[in-house]
């Protein structure tokens, strides 16, 4: 019940956050580009929001599933699972950024080659930092 | 690390749905478990343990070669 309740929070936040988008974008966005912004906020915050909250309340009703959903989501297994799976895929991404890099380099984009070392390097520096952090704290 | 949780599931007559129930976990993971494709942490070491009335090494045995 508490991964359920946690959920409805975060949903009831997210409509939260869409709303006060929405109200800016119709108090202070330009009137060319009022209609574009709003169903992207309406699109992205409030559907997903309502829709969450609509599962999470069906997940209330059903108090069995609602605990299998939770064992499913905080479990140990499925948190080592998760860890490794973001593990693999930024090692990946890494190589494929690295990979972009020379391309965009070898095909005269050098803005573009820019852009990726810049991220390349960002990564890098978060990874220095979160191993020192971690490495700390554990 | 090799463990006796199906023989001692088998033994006690549980199944691998009712053990993942009372430890809290996925069937999922007790399968995992079974075949020793995964190590569980020391709490979830624990929680089977006592499903069985064991201690931990009675349930799990640590092998040397993997230090």
């Amino acid at each position: 019940m508490k991964y359920v309740k946690r959920q409805i929070l975060f949903f009831i936040g997210y409509l939260i956050i869409g709303g006060i988008f929405a109200v800016a974008a119709l108090l202070w966005a330009p009137a060319d580009q009022r209609e574009g912004i709003l169903s992207g906020i309406i699109g992205g915050f409030l559907v997903t929001g309502v829709g969450g909250l609509f599962l999470s309340a069906r997940l209330l009703k059903n108090p069995q599933k609602a605990e299998q959903t939770e064992i499913m989501k905080t479990e140990e297994r499925t948190q080592f699972l998760r860890a490794k799976t973001q593990s693999a895929v930024h090692s990946a991404a890494l190589m494929i950024v690295s990979a972009g890099t020379f391309v965009a380099l070898i095909c005269g984009y050098r803005d573009i080659a820019l852009v990726l070392s810049a991220l390349l390097i960002i990564e890098v520096i978060l990874y220095i930092c979160f191993g020192t952090y971690y490495a700390k704290k554990y | 690390m090799k463990n006796r949780i199906q023989e001692l599931r088998k033994e006690n007559r549980i199944t691998q749905e009712e053990l993942a129930v009372r430890c809290k976990v996925t069937r999922q993971t007790i399968i995992s478990l079974e075949n020793g494709k995964y190590n569980p942490s020391i709490f979830l070491a624990q929680k089977i343990a006592k499903v069985f009335g064991l201690t931990i090494e009675q349930v799990f045995i640590f092998e040397e070669e993997e230090q």
